[in-house]
């Protein structure tokens, strides 16, 4: 395993994609689901839309810093992405009918690289690049299990 | 002074931010606060040291040495970062510093506790040994635009700093360094994940925190401690003082947005005019109101100065009007229940070190 490689999440959520699609933009919650991250909210008005940037805070035990992300995609009920720009990876979420419910995906595709603070934060301060990959694919996995469990609640 | 554009070239900065932007902006406007202060103060030794290391100075007076320098540098270290002097860096980064982020240029600098001019990370055994007698009571130091960490070293030759005032009354000081060009709420975010690793980090338990910001600075205090999240250490800060802090905008950066009238009537903010396209996210957000949540628990302690005469009225301290500076206007009153403090006859840089201004944070942080 190392960080070279697509991370993908998925979960079958018995909930319509609006109602998942609800959940999934309410983006000041995505810190109660996802373990890595303290607080994300946008930097400039009209919410989420493309090119929104949305200023997160991240934590991994002893380690906090700051990302930035800018959203590349808004297709309700479909697809939602952004590019996490201090680390160089994109974050995408896609929503397919699946009977009466929901699959929702959460990939992370290669990197096309690791910025100078992407590649500090993971080689020396997270115990390593493939070590952080493997632990934020557990992270995805949680996240989804999270939105999961709140929508279907 | 050897060829500015080629120096410029050298460090990969687009020609538009070439020497048009940067030099003669930077120039310019140092040449008129000289004067001005130059005028009010007395003879050319009176002039403050931080005016030339401050928000225009520092680039200008740097810039033949120091980018020459730092062409050189950056051609035989590549990407390992040029050795500019960081208060040149730091004015260059107020002014563009958003795109050197964008770009990933070496000319970008992470936001950082700084000691004697260094970085020091924030981990246990990097501030044990930076701070050695680390006490409970943290008090961070937050620069403005296009500064660096020594502006509150201002008149450190003639009076005892801020820092070593609270120092004395069992306060540590901790500076911190920014790229000043990035959007406040940015900066902020930075800042709330950096204060959080210290406070953990801290040699000692942390009981109680204090942010002080310069202009710029306590924007950059409120965006971070209004930030939310599961942090800690926003509930140990009892008091953000905000020295000249442009709270409801800037002149400058407001007429840059207005196209640029009242830019020509005087000669500090003329040279501002040319960098109107160029101008970075941090100036940007000084344009405006930015809407910055204030925290219950914080005590707002908001410092003023204005000077004399008709740049005094127009301009306040030069770069910050009283009502700005205190949050209020016509319509709004950010702060109704802050303690203020006004500085009659001095300048932006003349915050940094008033003796009113010490005798108040010994009463507020006692």
């Amino acid at each position: 395993m190392t960080a070279d490689r697509e991370l993908v999440a998925e979960v079958s959520i018995a909930a319509s994609p609006d109602q998942v699609w609800a959940a999934l933009t309410d983006l000041k919650r995505m810190s109660d689901w996802s373990p890595e991250l303290v607080a994300m909210l946008p930097l400039k008005r009209g919410g989420l839309r493309q090119n929104q940037w949305y200023l997160g805070i991240n934590r991994r035990k002893a380690v906090v810093w700051p990302t930035r992300n800018v959203v590349t995609v808004v297709d309700p009920g479909k697809t939602l992405a952004w590019d996490t720009t201090t680390s160089g990876s994109r974050w995408i979420y896609e929503l397919t009918h699946e009977g009466s419910g929901t699959r929702l995906t959460q990939r992370r595709p290669v990197p096309r690289r690791l910025t100078r603070i992407g590649s500090l934060v993971a080689g020396t301060m997270l115990g390593g690049k493939e070590e952080h990959a493997d632990e934020l694919e557990d992270g995805m996995r949680r996240t989804l299990e999270g939105i999961k469990a709140a929508v279907e609640r | 002074m050897t060829n500015p554009v080629g120096l410029l070239e050298g460090l990969t900065l687009a020609p538009q931010y070439g020497e048009e932007v940067l030099l003669h902006t930077v120039r310019d406007t140092h040449e008129a606060i000289a004067k001005r202060v130059f005028g009010i103060l007395g003879p050319a030794a009176a002039v403050p040291r931080v005016v030339h290391d401050g928000i225009a100075g520092s680039v200008y007076a740097g810039l033949g040495a120091g980018l020459a320098a730092g062409s050189f540098a950056l051609k035989a270290a590549g990407a390992g970062g040029p050795r500019l002097a960081p208060s040149v860096q730091s004015a260059i980064a107020g002014v563009i510093g958003d795109r050197l982020r964008d770009e990933d240029h070496p000319m970008h600098f992470e936001m950082a506790v700084r000691m004697r001019g260094e970085d020091v990370s924030a981990d246990r055994a990097a501030l044990t040994a930076a701070y050695p007698r680390a006490t409970g009571r943290v008090a961070v130091f937050l620069h403005g635009l296009c500064e660096t960490e020594a502006v509150f070293n201002f008149r450190a030759e003639e009076h005892p700093t801020y820092a070593q005032t609270l120092g004395a009354d069992g306060w540590t000081p901790v500076f911190v360094r920014f790229n000043s060009g990035l959007s406040i709420r940015e900066n902020g975010a930075a800042l709330a994940s950096l204060l959080q690793s210290v406070l953990e980090a801290w040699p000692v338990p942390v009981d109680r925190m204090t942010l002080v910001g310069h202009s710029m600075g306590g924007l950059v205090a409120r965006a971070a401690t209004g930030i939310g999240g599961a942090l800690d250490w926003p509930a140990r800060v009892t008091d953000i003082v905000c020295l000249g802090t442009p709270h409801l905008g800037a002149p400058l950066a407001m007429q840059a947005m207005h196209g640029g009238r009242l830019l020509k009537v005087l000669p500090e903010s003329a040279a501002f005019g040319r960098i109107i396209d160029h101008r970075s996210l941090g100036i940007r957000d000084l344009e405006s109101v930015l809407d910055l949540p204030n925290a219950d628990h914080v005590r707002y302690r908001l410092v003023s100065a204005q000077m004399k005469g008709v740049a005094g009225v127009l301009l306040g301290d030069l770069l910050v009007r009283r009502g700005s500076a205190y949050g209020r206007s016509r319509t709004s009153e950010l702060f109704p229940r802050a303690e203020v403090v006004h500085l009659p006859d001095t300048h932006h840089f003349g915050l940094l070190n008033h003796p009113d201004v010490h005798d108040k944070l010994k009463e507020w942080l006692a």
